[in-house]
């Protein structure tokens, strides 16, 4: 497969999980900060499935990305700093939807709270790594 | 010793975070051309005897153009850049306003000194 199918599959895969993570801590955040409000668990349920969509999702992306590339690991210039970000980033997002998925609605405000801190540190950092790729795709 | 559903937790997250990176870039290999080792050690690497507009536009090239036409600039998704048979004024334009579908424009990102700076670096490569 040539290429510019590669880029397109990429730049169509990788969207997914940058949108679904970004609607899972959003709604986390309102479930966690919301506590007496009637739809909370709504908002929970939404945080959960977001990410675990993500979390699947973000594999077609990596790999996609790693065709792409031809298995660059870091690179130079903006793909480097693409790769800075979105290797901790999908660590992250997949070790985040382990324990989301393994401790479920038993875990504790604490533990959950750490949980936000570090969902959203993850969102950040794939918005950045989603810049840089930008910044290769666009020019500008 | 017991541990709590959440500790548990945290150690399987850990173990997956470890095993979906190790996955990736033990994938990585699968997607690598064999040369990629030799292309690795290509001959812009050294900016020493160079002119400064070169170095510049190496400089640039190295954050803006390698991950399309190679570290070393012998082509990737991009074409080899060695020997090109374009006028500089060509070059620029290309640099300036892309390739439609193939090449992004850079008119908005780069200044017309980087575009000479990247020039001369390209006319380095002859």
């Amino acid at each position: 497969m040539n290429s510019v199918l590669w880029a397109r599959m990429h730049g169509g895969a990788t969207h997914f999980p940058i949108a679904l993570l970004i609607v899972s801590v959003l709604f986390d955040h309102a479930g966690f900060w919301w506590q007496n409000n009637p739809r909370r668990r709504d908002f929970v349920i939404v945080g959960f499935f977001s990410i675990m969509i993500a979390a699947v999702a973000s594999f077609g992306a990596v790999l996609s990305g790693l065709a792409l590339s031809h298995g660059k690991l870091l690179g130079t210039g903006a793909m480097s700093m693409h790769h800075w970000f979105v290797w901790p980033a999908f660590s992250a997002l997949v070790g985040l939807a382990v324990w989301r998925l393994v401790v479920g609605e038993r875990a504790s405000r604490r533990a959950l709270a750490s949980y936000l801190v570090l969902a959203t540190a993850t969102a950040l950092a794939m918005i950045i790594a989603g810049f840089w790729g930008g910044e290769m795709v666009l020019g500008r | 010793m017991k541990y709590s559903l959440q500790q548990k937790g945290f150690v399987l997250a850990l173990f997956s975070s470890f095993a979906a990176i190790a996955m990736a870039f033990a994938s990585a290999r699968a997607f690598q051309p064999e040369e990629a080792a030799s292309s690795a050690a290509g001959n812009i690497k050294s900016s020493s005897g160079q002119s400064a507009p070169t170095q510049e536009g190496r400089a640039l090239f190295l954050q803006n153009c390698a991950h399309c036409h190679g570290e070393d600039a012998r082509g990737d998704e991009g074409p080899d850049l060695h020997g090109l048979k374009k006028t500089n004024k060509r070059i620029a334009k290309t640099i300036m306003e892309g390739i439609k579908g193939e090449m992004p424009k850079f008119g908005a990102k780069f200044t017309d000194a980087d575009v000479r700076a990247l020039t001369a670096f390209i006319r380095s490569l002859d």
